[in-house]
């Protein structure tokens, strides 16, 4: 990985991926993304690479190994990466999972539209509101 | 000229008929008649020819899924702000369900398309892909996955592992999503909350597979 900003997506759906992948290329941006199967991956890598953190975390939650959930609760016990923000990108539309998400300061909890123009328009609604935001990815 | 489509739509939100009934007078061959309870449409529908039924998930807090037997297994859109399929659905789905409002596109798009092109617009997604790597990539990836469910899932059933089936289910679905087809998509997800409270309803699983091969011949197609 160069030196350049890029976004941590943690997903173990690879069709999942692409079509995230795919919405973002549609707005144009060419920031890496660095993906991972489970929270685990995503939470070693982290910690291996704290010189070079991502400017943002989007983060699914049903993964094996390390759910989103544990990965969420790991990060934010951590104090040098408590900091990344975190979206939420998920199908669970469980009210325990919103609550839990929130009371972990998530920056912000999205719930994966059936539609793939939805889909696209809720990606590209992230990325207007982070591009925008001091904290720019 | 063409034949006039008739349609029930059954509804007792006001704003809604409203909306319903400004889409109709958008499409000249459309003739519409409102319906404001469940319990009016057997009678309704043997005194009408009607075409297509629109109705609203909920109509005086009653689930139309209760009053399928009253729709003379005519074709049915369902209107919602939320998906919530039931058991009686699957044996007699929706043609289709949309979020409210209705959009005039959506509305005219009812009748200008005809069952074939009904089925074909439901996995246009790939038509719409210019880079043919990422589209080669994906329907490769896509089949696999189907192809997976085909074998997995009977064999999971004869063992009764019903967490392995949910993450399999929970994973479908979202094929489903990719390609646009709802009502297995809806399914997958009934199918999922199911099996998190270890329900198993094999008739579901039964059309969940059927679905699945739906769209792995499809994708075979590609």
């Amino acid at each position: 990985m160069t030196n350049e900003d890029y976004i941590l997506y943690l997903e173990d759906d690879a069709v999942e991926l692409m079509k995230f992948e795919m919405a973002f290329t549609k707005l144009n941006r060419t920031m890496q993304i660095q993906s991972f199967e489970n929270g685990l991956l995503g939470w070693e890598f982290l910690v291996n690479n704290k010189r070079h953190l991502p400017k943002i975390i989007i983060l699914d939650l049903k993964m094996p190994v390390m759910s989103g959930l544990e990965f969420l609760e790991n990060i934010k016990n951590h104090l040098s990466l408590r900091k990344i923000p975190i979206i939420v990108l998920t199908s669970s539309e469980d009210k325990n999972d919103i609550l839990f998400s929130y009371e972990n300061q998530v920056a912000g909890y999205f719930v994966k539209p059936f539609s793939i123009k939805d889909y696209d328009e809720t990606i590209q609604r992230i990325n207007e509101y982070w591009a925008v935001s001091k904290i720019s990815f | 000229m063409k034949e006039k489509v008739h349609i029930l739509y059954i509804e007792d939100d006001t704003l809604d008929i409203r909306n319903l009934e400004w889409l109709a007078d958008q499409v000249d061959h459309v003739q519409l008649t409102i319906c404001q309870s469940f319990e009016k449409v057997a009678s309704i529908l043997s005194a009408n020819t009607i075409d297509l039924i629109i109705t609203d998930q909920y109509v005086k807090a009653d689930h139309y899924s209760n009053y399928l037997s009253h729709f003379k297994q005519l074709d049915y859109i369902v209107l919602s702000n939320t998906t919530d399929l039931k058991k009686s659905t699957i044996l007699y789905p929706p043609l289709k369900s949309f979020k409210k409002p209705l959009t005039l596109d959506v509305f005219k798009s009812l009748f200008e398309a005809n069952s074939s092109q009904k089925v074909a617009s439901k996995y246009d997604y790939f038509d719409t892909i210019t880079d043919e790597e990422y589209k080669e990539r994906l329907i490769s990836l896509l089949k696999s996955e189907f192809e997976n469910v085909l074998l997995a899932v009977p064999k999971l059933l004869n063992d009764n592992n019903l967490e392995e089936i949910r993450q399999i289910v929970h994973k479908v679905s979202s094929k489903f999503s990719l390609l646009q087809m709802k009502e297995p998509f809806d399914l997958a997800r009934n199918i999922e909350k199911e099996l998190t409270i270890d329900v198993l309803s094999n008739d579901k699983i039964q059309l969940l597979l059927e679905n699945t091969e739906t769209a792995f011949t499809y994708l075979n197609s590609k």
